[in-house]
């Protein structure tokens, strides 16, 4: 089949590997219909994310057809539409039966690559680093999907696939940072980044009840969706003397009920701060441009929730006091898809949830790596590049 | 908008081959090859991903990932795991909570000559012998050698001993305890480890030592929560990649 590979940073390469077989009994294999880029592929591409191997086939968000089930497989069936979280989880482990499906205990091929850097494993992903379980991405023909009848989520009929599709990650993801919130009526909810993990998090703080959402980006493209398709307030940080000055102003000195970061460890920003940053990632000292967290943290209000989605390394200079003596509750996780998932198929029925204006741009899988340098890029508005193999 | 970049050119796609089927009862599951290949692969793999931590990771990471690689972070130097003044014999000890499984099935379950293959694949081919023996393949530097089951007390704990020279496991023992909070069994591993001599042997303590052994533990128990659990073993063998070994 034809997948998309990762040859070294900056160098991918649409090439003909061997088809995905079924491996273990509860494997499915799916067909892909569409696949789309994520921000966080761009911290390996770039090389600020160790442990991949040449040769490894990447993506991680995408759908499909079910064409083919392993033995132990009882539900999927063969010719199912179905959509599947990026994070691989068994179900059946106490993380799993406490809804912290992406910190699943029995899903990663290699947790002696992890437990050194965070303690303990995690679940593994689809084509995110070796670290991360190694397992062959969805930027091809066809994938291998263990644990099918956990991890496939069938499509009611009517739903196009792009609508869909970014159900696979950047809409749970966005939908979780808003859960974190804990929106109460009358609440503002600041975001910062309006890629498609931050458009997602702005439209589902206001179905979570939110009175007033503001997102915070520098490109006016991706500020205009966020007024125009998710009805946010926007700030264009390179356009304010201080984002922190012009959100209290916002909301009458009180500050943001609940900040979330939609951005992560290639922040861009303004002034020293960001040079400091830029200058120790460039060195390799540090992995992480932090401007976006720091300034949620300063922003949010007092006692107020900080929502982290974006992923992060390892940073330096990061303001706990501001945490500590403000009482900040700080929530994150990496997405727990499948504890959502019902909840967005429903929002999506019903026509309240509609990601697919995130899908500025299509390409043939041929043409992967074009679309994702013009991802990378932003170059034409293009806030997510998606892939129809 | 959506579809903005429709009119660029796109190849009929008429030429793709059909997929295989898999063959059910004929194909073998994961962690019953390559074991010794596994092995050496991770090895390896682990000293890059160090590098490449440390490396993007910054002084005071270095110190971190450095200090939890010998083993030494959080563990008191008088217990297992610790740091052995003349690099042999080191012990090595790791612990899983395994949730809602009771003792008595654990062990039912790591009896099973099956389960110890294929949870120990990653360090060692592990064939049955006969007479409560196995047979330890470690690849040829490592060597191989056999064990014998030498306590044996069911739903608790079990210990074996190398018979003969040139065990790189000189003793291996599991036992099972009840967790705290009702939340299932404690499944504890110790392995006291005895490097072959030689050139070769200081290489296998210094690749072993007391930082490999402990994550091959840590691996198996792994493998064993997932097997116990869910019936398989996470694995990424056989997998589409573009390079000869595609794990």
């Amino acid at each position: 089949m034809r997948a998309l590979i990762w040859n070294g940073v900056n160098d991918l390469r649409v090439e003909t590997v061997k088809d995905p077989e079924i491996v273990n009994p509860r494997d499915c294999i799916l067909r892909v219909t569409m696949s789309t880029t994520c921000g966080s592929d761009l911290h390996f591409i770039d090389g600020y994310i160790p442990t991949m191997k040449a040769g490894d086939v990447i993506g991680h968000e995408f759908m499909g057809v079910v064409e083919d089930v392993g033995p132990e497989v009882k539900k999927v069936r063969k010719g199912d539409r179905v959509v599947v979280p990026s994070f691989i989880t068994c179900g059946q482990c106490w993380y799993c039966k406490n809804k912290l499906y992406s910190l699943c205990d029995n899903t990663h091929p290699k947790p002696e690559l992890q437990e050194p850097i965070l303690g303990y494993p995690t679940a593994g992903i689809y084509g995110y680093t070796h670290a991360f379980g190694g397992y062959a991405g969805a930027h091809a023909q066809y994938v291998r999907v263990p644990f099918a009848d956990n991890d496939c989520f069938k499509v009611p009929d009517g739903l196009p696939d792009e609508q869909v599709l970014f159900l696979s990650d950047a809409a749970p993801t966005g939908y979780m940072g808003a859960d974190f919130c804990n929106i109460q009526p009358g609440d503002v909810v600041a975001v910062w980044g309006c890629g498609g993990v931050g458009l997602m998090a702005q439209k589902s703080a206001f179905l979570m009840g939110a009175e007033r959402v503001i997102g915070i980006d520098r490109l006016p493209e991706r500020l205009q969706m966020a007024r125009e398709h998710v009805g946010s307030e926007t700030i264009n940080y390179e356009e304010v003397d201080s984002v922190l000055e012009v959100l209290k102003e916002m909301t009458g000195g009180r500050g943001p009920d609940a900040c979330i970061d939609a951005v992560g460890m290639e922040a861009h920003g303004i002034g020293l701060q960001y040079a400091y940053d830029r200058a120790k990632q460039l060195m390799y000292m540090h992995t992480d441009r932090g401007q976006a967290l720091r300034e949620a943290i300063l922003a949010c209000r007092k006692g107020g929730i900080l929502s982290i989605l974006g992923v992060y390394g390892v940073m330096d200079k990061f303001p706990i006091g501001a945490i500590m003596n403000k009482g900040l509750t700080v929530r994150t996780a990496q997405q727990h898809g499948q504890a959502y998932m019902d909840r967005l198929l429903d929002h999506a029925q019903k026509g309240e949830l509609n990601p697919s204006f995130l899908a500025t741009h299509r390409f043939p899988l041929e043409d992967a790596p074009h679309g994702y340098a013009m991802f990378k890029h932003k170059e034409d508005g293009c806030v997510r590049s998606v892939f129809i193999p | 908008m959506a579809d903005q970049h429709d009119d660029r050119p796109r190849p009929v796609r008429n030429d793709i081959p059909a997929r295989p089927r898999a063959t059910g009862a004929a194909q073998s599951w994961p962690g019953q090859r390559h074991g010794r290949q596994d092995a050496l692969r991770d090895r390896s793999s682990l000293g890059i991903v160090g590098l490449a931590l440390a490396a993007a990771a910054g002084v005071a990471a270095i110190g971190l990932i450095d200090a939890q690689m010998r083993g030494t972070g959080s563990r008191t130097r008088t217990g297992p795991n610790r740091q052995p003044v003349s690099g042999h014999e080191p012990e090595v000890e790791r612990s899983i909570t395994i949730e809602d499984v009771p003792a008595d099935e654990l062990y039912r379950c790591w009896r099973d000559p099956e389960t110890m293959k294929r949870i120990m694949a990653p360090f060692a081919d592990v064939q049955p012998t006969g007479d409560g023996q196995t047979r330890w393949n470690a690849g040829p530097n490592l060597g191989s050698w056999d064990m014998r089951l030498a306590d044996d007390q069911p739903g608790e704990f079990m210990r074996w001993e190398a018979q003969g020279g040139g065990a790189l496991i000189r003793e291996a023992s599991v036992r099972f305890r009840p967790a705290g909070g009702n939340r299932g069994t404690v499944v504890v591993l110790r392995a006291s480890l005895d490097p072959p001599g030689g050139m070769l042997g200081r290489i296998a303590t210094q690749m072993l030592g007391n930082t490999l052994p402990a994550a091959l533990a840590s691996k198996s128990l792994h493998y064993f929560k997932a097997l116990v659990q869910t019936g398989e073993i996470p694995t990424t063998e056989r997998q589409p990649a573009a390079r000869p070994d595609p794990r």
